[in-house]
């Protein structure tokens, strides 16, 4: 099942949750969406299920209209942040109320309908929960039950909000595994919400990022690390160094100082990214940043630094591989092996 | 999926908007027929009776209804309605402040049950709560006889008619303060004590104040239902004309004797009453939802 | 009862229980305990006589059979009063929803002369009633109906926080999993609100039951016909026949025993199943 999401606009009040978005999941894709709070992804996710509607633009699932569709007749698993389990239905009346809410004329039989449930309960391995409630369940299996209940009714597309949200560190480790897994045996069309960029990277094929209701870029795991398309993304997933610069006929002023860097398209008052691992440390010399160590402290394979940087005393936190040990009070220089310009400076 | 919707404008428009109707409400036609019934309900129940008391006590005139309030054994009644009130109010205020500290500050085997004894009250009959004290202090009770032969008159007599009104109205001050305590907790009243304050001081400028909305409800609901009390202090009063009759029972006699605009007179002063307790109550849930706030973070 | 508190740094445990249980016990239990007491001046067979006497039968079957009868209204009726409340805006809403607890506050003797002249023949809604030939005042009809208007407050109130607490979600994942705005309704919704539901509706049969003073007006109070137990409690003492009164009070008060030990059930189940979910 292929999505396509055309020109939506969803609008609160004043607030504008979505503008003007376009997008493409492919049959079989399992995406993120990635963003902040207010960022406009679950209510993107919500328009695609049906449970919202948009102030305009178009919805359609292998080129049909999906809006013509409330949320019942599309056809969508939708795994709520908060599980939405009925409390007073067994685990197993849970993931059968799909099946059993069906019209007449295309219900299953009472021993299909178990057989079906069973083998759901089996897919999420909690069949020995199938007679408990949800009250007598931990966070991690009331998930699960939530899936296997958005999966009872053979949906054509599976919406995730926030599935590991509610959920503490380990589990939420543990789960991410298990539904990458369990996308691979059952190779619906995923997409799925996150705030945790961590979480984005390791589950997804392709990420959506997103920011104000507007998407910034989309991209593999390893594209939107690697070359990040905005001053948003680049600052929101990674953790970056970030330096006020000024560009003029190519040339990149820290301050008064020229650096030896390309400046790219950029011109005008522009940000300087650089990951923390990609300052490498020199001997002071020309076109370089140049600093005094104030702290360090090791990690594993690296030390971490705050570095103070002549001038104003900026102070960056850089990571260094340990061969070459830095010291309080050294004076350094750093020279940016991987960076990006962005214009303006907000 | 292959099938194709012909996508006419208006098809798709028109399928749209049923489609996204019926997710977090019903058709139009059905919230109506509800909203319809619920209206008509309260109205024949609830407004019409509370409008009929008023039009029946003014239908001669406000000169006829305030000379029927200003009878004199419609002063009787309202005095010894006051007198009641305060009396068994005060008993139980003090009462629901012990019995909440003890059940919201401690744990103790049996709470449960000591919570739903409290409660008892609400669940007995008026007509019970009167007749046990008939059965202890009448003539054939089980004082009766003592009371009698030392010339000390309880029943058909003012003590009787407190005593069955605070029966009736003990559980209401205690019911509002223990929820309200247990949600608040323990833990600014052991500050307090860890702090060096006495116990008399924390329950007065720690406990007190955060509970000052809550006890005023609970004690308004108390002086109301001390008020209109009807059932319980019917059977243990005796009925002596200007002496022994609250306003319920005066209402009772009036209207027996079809007195109705008399009747009515009386009846729409403790309607009043009701309605401001209502306003009241209105009023203080705010107080007591914004009291709270500050604790939910 | 009063075993030492575990652990509790707070003064005053001794003084609060020590009150507490001694006015507890002067203003309620020993007076209850009384009418215990003084029902066993009757003998076993005196004591059966009295309660399947053919008046005091007939006066029970009333109380109890109309009660239940007007509880279920009131089942009904407040349902559709609270959804009305908590899930519609309609111009009004507030005001209605503040005055669903005038029953609750209103005197009854007031209630009951109200009732009685809005329902008697010549009466606002008795009139016309009346000529389609249905006579409301002075007949089981009239007590049936003051009953219903002593019991809206209590399902109403009951189930109220509840749906209001009710998270949304489970409705929109019932609609995602196909089912029609009905099946929602019945198979998701309202199981989810029955501990509240059954609540509200033991507690206005019980009060239905022992109510007297919005009844007695609209009664009529004819014996065999429209006499409710607990005015036949009050003919009794009048008559001077304490074992007789007492006796039908101890009927009446081991049901409401029943009734208090059905709503601590209903309070623990909905506890469990409130248990965490959130």
């Amino acid at each position: 099942m292929t999505i396509e999401v055309r020109n939506i606009v969803k609008q609160y009040g004043a607030f504008k949750a979505l503008d003007n978005v376009d997008l493409r999941v492919a049959d079989g894709e399992l995406l993120a969406l990635l963003g902040p709070s207010g960022s406009g992804k679950t209510s993107l996710l919500r328009i695609i299920a049906g449970l919202d509607w948009p102030d305009s633009g178009e919805v359609s699932f292998d080129g049909e209209n999906a809006l013509a569709r409330g949320a019942g007749e599309r056809h969508v698993g939708f795994v709520f942040q908060h599980y939405a389990l009925f409390r007073h239905m067994s685990v197993f009346e849970n993931v059968a109320f799909g099946l059993r809410v069906q019209p007449r004329a295309v219900r299953k039989s009472e021993a299909q309908i178990r057989a079906r449930v069973k083998e759901l309960l089996d897919l999420v391995q909690l069949d020995w929960l199938a007679n408990r409630y949800p009250s007598q369940l931990s966070g991690g299996q009331r998930q699960r039950i939530a899936l296997a209940r958005a999966l009872a009714i053979e949906p054509r597309i599976l919406l995730l909000d926030e599935p590991f949200g509610a959920l503490d560190a380990k589990v939420r480790k543990e789960l991410r595994q298990w539904l990458r897994t369990l996308h691979e045996e059952i190779h619906v069309t995923s997409i799925f919400v996150t705030h945790d960029q961590e979480e984005a990277l390791e589950v997804a094929n392709r990420v959506v990022v997103m920011d104000k209701g507007k998407i910034e870029q989309i991209g593999t795991p390893g594209d939107v690390y690697d070359n990040p398309a905005t001053a948003f993304v680049h600052s929101f997933i990674g953790e970056s160094i970030v330096l006020p610069v000024d560009v003029s006929d190519g040339q990149v002023k820290l301050g008064h100082r020229p650096l030896n860097i390309d400046a790219g398209s950029a011109s005008g008052p522009s940000k300087l990214f650089v990951r923390r691992h990609d300052m490498q440390i020199g001997p002071l010399g020309e076109g370089a940043l140049e600093g005094t160590v104030r702290r360090v402290r090791t990690f594993g394979p690296i030390q971490r630094a705050d570095i103070a940087l002549s001038g104003d005393d900026t102070l960056v936190e850089i990571d260094a591989p340990r061969d070459r040990p830095l010291t309080t009070g050294d004076a350094i220089s750093l020279q940016p092996r991987r960076y990006r310009i962005f214009a303006g400076q907000e | 999926m292959t099938i194709t919707i012909i996508n006419s404008p208006v098809t798709v428009e028109r399928a749209q908007s049923v489609a996204r109707q019926d997710l977090h409400t019903e058709p139009w036609l059905v919230r109506g027929i509800i909203i319809g019934v619920a209206v008509m309900f309260l109205t024949v129940f609830v407004v019409l009776p509370l409008i009929l008391v008023f039009s029946e006590a003014l239908s001669k005139g406000v000169g006829f209804y305030l000379s029927a309030l200003g009878d004199s054994e419609a002063l009787s009644a309202i005095w010894l309605t006051l007198i009641t009130a305060v009396i068994s109010v005060s008993l139980n205020l003090v009462f629901g402040v012990a019995a909440a500290w003890a059940v919201a500050k401690f744990e103790f085997r049996g709470k449960t049950l000591l919570v739903t004894l409290i409660d008892l009250p609400f669940s007995v009959s008026p007509v019970i709560s009167g007749l046990v004290f008939v059965l202890l202090f009448g003539a054939q009770g089980f004082f009766g006889p003592w009371l009698m032969a030392h010339g000390i008159n309880i029943l058909f007599a003012v003590p009787a008619i407190v005593l069955a009104t605070t029966f009736v109205t003990f559980p209401f001050v205690a019911r509002e303060l223990i929820p309200l305590m247990q949600e608040q907790g323990s833990q600014e009243e052991e500050a307090a004590i860890s702090l060096g304050a006495s116990g008399w001081r924390t329950f007065v400028v720690v406990t007190l104040p955060n509970i000052k909305w809550g006890l005023l409800y609970g004690v308004l609901l108390c002086n109301a239902r001390a008020m209109g009390e009807f059932g319980a202090v019917s059977v243990v009063s005796g009925h002596i004309r200007g002496e022994t009759n609250t306003m319920p029972l005066l209402v009772e006699i009036l209207y027996n004797e079809y007195q109705l605009v008399a009747s009515f007179a009386i009846a729409s002063l403790l309607a009043l009453l009701a309605l401001l307790t209502l306003i009241a109550k209105t009023i203080l849930e705010g107080q007591i939802e914004e009291g709270q706030l500050p604790r939910d973070d | 009862m009063s075993a030492a508190p575990k652990r509790s740094s707070l003064p005053g445990f001794g003084l609060s229980m020590g009150l507490t249980l001694t006015w507890l016990s002067l203003l309620i239990l020993i007076p209850l305990a009384g009418l215990f007491v003084k029902t066993a001046d009757l003998s076993l067979s005196q004591f059966l006589d009295t309660v399947t006497s053919n008046r005091t039968l007939h006066a029970l079957r009333i109380s109890f059979g109309l009660a239940f009868a007007a509880a279920l209204v009131n089942l009904v009726a407040g349902l559709i009063i609270v959804w009305a409340l908590v899930r519609y805006r309609f111009p009004g809403r507030r005001l209605f929803d503040a005055i669903v607890d005038i029953p609750f506050a209103l005197p009854t003797a007031v209630a009951g002369i109200a009732l009685t002249t809005l329902f008697a023949q010549n009466g606002w809604l008795g009139a016309p009633l009346a000529s389609l030939g249905i006579k409301v005042a002075f007949t089981p009809l009239g007590i049936f109906l003051a009953m219903v208007f002593i019991g809206i407050p209590f399902v109403v109130r009951t189930v109220q926080p509840v749906l209001i607490d009710l998270d949304v979600e489970i409705e929109e994942a019932a609609a995602c999993l196909g089912a029609s705005r009905w099946q929602t309704i019945t198979r998701v919704i309202i199981p989810s609100l029955t501990p509240a539901i059954l609540t509200g509706f033991a507690l206005a049969f019980a009060r239905a039951v022992g109510e007297y003073g919005s009844v007695i007006f609209i009664a009529g109070n004819l014996p065999n016909v429209s006499e409710i137990a607990p005015l036949l409690i009050v003919i009794r003492l009048s008559e001077f026949r304490y074992a007789d009164a007492t006796a039908i009070a101890v009927v009446m008060l081991v049901f409401s025993f029943l009734i208090i030990f059905v709503l601590n059930r209903l309070q623990r189940w909905a506890q469990t199943r409130a248990l965490a979910v959130s």
